[in-house]
This record gives C-alpha cells, structure tokens and sequence, in this order.
C-alpha cells in the first residue's frame, strides 16, 4: 500500500505543478498582450480643421480674397476708357453751335 | 491508484474551473482597462481638437482685427482725400474768380442771346465735367485701395499660413506711394479752373474748342499718367502674390503668423 500512495503522492504534486506552470504561463500572456486603445477614426485633417474654420461664426469672408476675386475686382475697375466720348457727348454740340 | 486519480481528476476540473474564472476576470477587468484607457485617449484628442480650433480662431480673429484696422484707415483717408479736393476746388474758384468775372462781363456783350446762353452754360459745362472726371479718378483710387486691402488680408493669411511673403509687401509699399502720388495729381486736377479768353464773337467757337482740348489733354494725363501707374501698380502686386506657393489657402491652425503687416 505504502508504494502505491507514494506514487499518488507524485502524480498530485506534478499535476499541482503543471497547473501552476499553465497559471504562470496565463498570467505572463496575460500581461504581455499590448493595450488595444480607442481607434482613430476621425483624424486631424486639414480638411476637418477647415471645416471647423468654416463652421465658425467669426465674420470674415473665406471666399471674396483668394487671388482670382482680386483679380476680378481690379478688372471691374474703370479707369476712363470713354472719357473722349464723355466730352465729346457733352461739350460738342454746344460749342458747333457757337 | 484509483483514490490518487479521483483526486488528480478533481484537481483538474478544480483547475478548468479556475482557468475558465480567471478568463473571465481577465476579458472582464481588460475591457474595463480597455474602456479607461479608451475615454482618456478620446480626452486628450478633444483636447488637442480644442487647442487646434483654438489657435485657428486666433489666426482668424488677427485677420479680423486687420480687415478692421484696414477699413478705419481707408474710410479716414478717404474723407481726408474728398476734404482736400473740396478745399482745393474752393481755394482755385476764388482764386479764378477775376478770370471769370472778366469771362461774365466780356460774354454780356455778345449780341446772341443765343450764343450767350450757350457760352455762359458751356463754361459751367467744361468745369463740372472736370468736377466729373476727378470725382471719378477719386472712386478708382479708393476702389485700387480696396483691392489693396483685400490684398493686405491675403498676404496676412498667407503669412499665417507660414509663406514667405516679404517680397509682396516690398511691392504693396509702392503700390500705396503710387496711391499717394496718384491723389496729389487729381488734387492737382481738381484745383483747375477752365477759363475761356475771347476776343470777339466770331472768335468763341474756337475759343471754347481750345479750351475743351485743353481739359481732354489734362485729363487723359492724369488718367494716362498717374491712375494708370497706380493701376499697374496693383497689378504687380496681384502677380507677385500669385508667386506665393498655395497663397489662396486659407489659415490652418499649424502656423501662427510672426508679425502683422501695417
């Protein structure tokens, strides 16, 4: 009888050991895993940043100073291409009649 | 043997027991860890989100503060430059008040009453046409100044936006020194008083030809002259800022501008 329980004695305490080696084992991949954080789903863009821009009650037009609406202004801009005709309209007829 | 197995296979369901426990206090205590670790990373890209708006509206609001600024000085000059034409027209009627009187009595005598009339609202006629023509020389400077201005706040953002935008400023320097030279000159206009010298009746049709060629070569000077000179001046200033990279972008929050243009 003796043997016989010496060898149950064996077989329990390697089993408490493989068990506390699974525990360990556990225990390291569990804290060896990297931490999963939030995903990033809405990134700084320019174009995000430009919306909030856009969405700004701040006053100032983002549209009416870009190059090409300069341009456009200074085109409109009359500087007196009839100025001939605008005298010649007005003091002409008076003058031949003098 | 068989007492040793019951216990060993106890100790192994005991054990799947504790691992099945221990799995599930992990996934429970990781999603909680997980769900932490999560709100604070969602804080601090508000955060960040916040500063970014943050220093967007700074650059925006110097671009106000500018645009402000800019209106101020442009309404100042303009009341400055409509002030000084007023005065300079009065001071040049009284100082052709002889010329006229002389020009009143001499056209008396003209037997035409006719003519008379003609020539009396002819001589008006050559005076507020001139009134006409620097009054509007006036508006296409304050407009150039507009343009310029709306200049001076793309050269802001482009400077907020981290551009090299020395070179357009050297150019919007000359612009506005046109600006000021283009004003004296239509002052200049303005203090003109036409005149006409006759010597006898027959003689008033050329008289007033004269005169009237004499006011069409002063004002296509001063258009061809002077405005014209303004005009390209702010022209270069429109093809120098189109030199700048990307100048058209609005500011972002990534630069700041180092300094204001005045």
């Amino acid at each position: 009888m003796k043997p016989q329980y010496q060898k149950g004695n064996a077989i329990i305490w390697i089993t408490i050991v493989v068990i506390l080696v699974l525990v360990a084992v556990g225990l390291w991949w569990w804290f060896s895993q990297p931490i999963a954080g939030p995903a990033v789903t809405e990134p700084l863009t320019s174009t995000d940043i430009q919306k909030d821009l856009d969405a700004t009650d701040t006053g100032v037009s983002l549209g009416g100073d870009t190059t090409a609406n300069i341009q456009k202004d200074l085109d409109a801009i009359d500087t007196g291409a009839d100025l001939k005709g605008d005298l010649d309209r007005e003091l002409d007829a008076d003058i031949n009649s003098l | 043997m068989k007492k040793s197995l019951k216990i060993v296979s106890k100790i192994l369901i005991l054990a799947v027991f504790v691992w099945v426990g221990a799995g599930a206090l992990q996934a429970s205590s990781q999603g909680k860890f997980n769900e932490e670790t999560r709100e604070n990373l969602r804080n601090q890209l508000n955060q960040t989100r916040e500063t970014r708006k943050d220093a967007t509206r700074n650059v925006l609001d110097e671009v106000k503060a500018k645009r402000e600024e800019l209106k101020k000085n442009l309404e100042t000059k303009r009341e400055e430059a409509k002030e000084r034409l007023e005065t300079v027209r009065k001071e040049a009627q009284e100082k052709a008040k002889a010329a006229r009187e002389e020009f009143k009595t001499k056209i008396k005598q003209v037997r035409d009453e006719k003519k008379r009339l003609t020539a009396e609202r002819l001589e008006e006629q050559l005076n507020r046409l001139n009134k006409r023509w620097t009054d509007h020389f006036t508006n296409v400077l304050n407009r150039l100044e507009d343009v310029l201005a709306k200049i001076e706040i793309r050269i802001q953002k482009a400077e907020a936006n981290g551009r090299d935008v020395a070179a357009v400023k050297i150019v919007v320097e000359k612009a506005r020194a046109a600006i000021k030279t283009a004003r004296d000159a239509v002052a200049v206009q303005a203090a003109k008083i036409y005149t006409v010298k006759f010597e006898s009746e027959d003689k008033l049709r050329t008289a007033f030809q004269a005169v009237k060629e004499q006011l069409h070569k002063d004002l296509t000077a001063l258009r061809d002259g002077a405005i014209k000179t303004e005009r390209q001046a702010v022209q270069n200033v429109v093809q120098e800022l189109r030199k700048i990279k990307s100048v058209d972008e609005e500011p972002t929050a990534t630069t700041t501008p180092s300094s204001t243009s005045n």
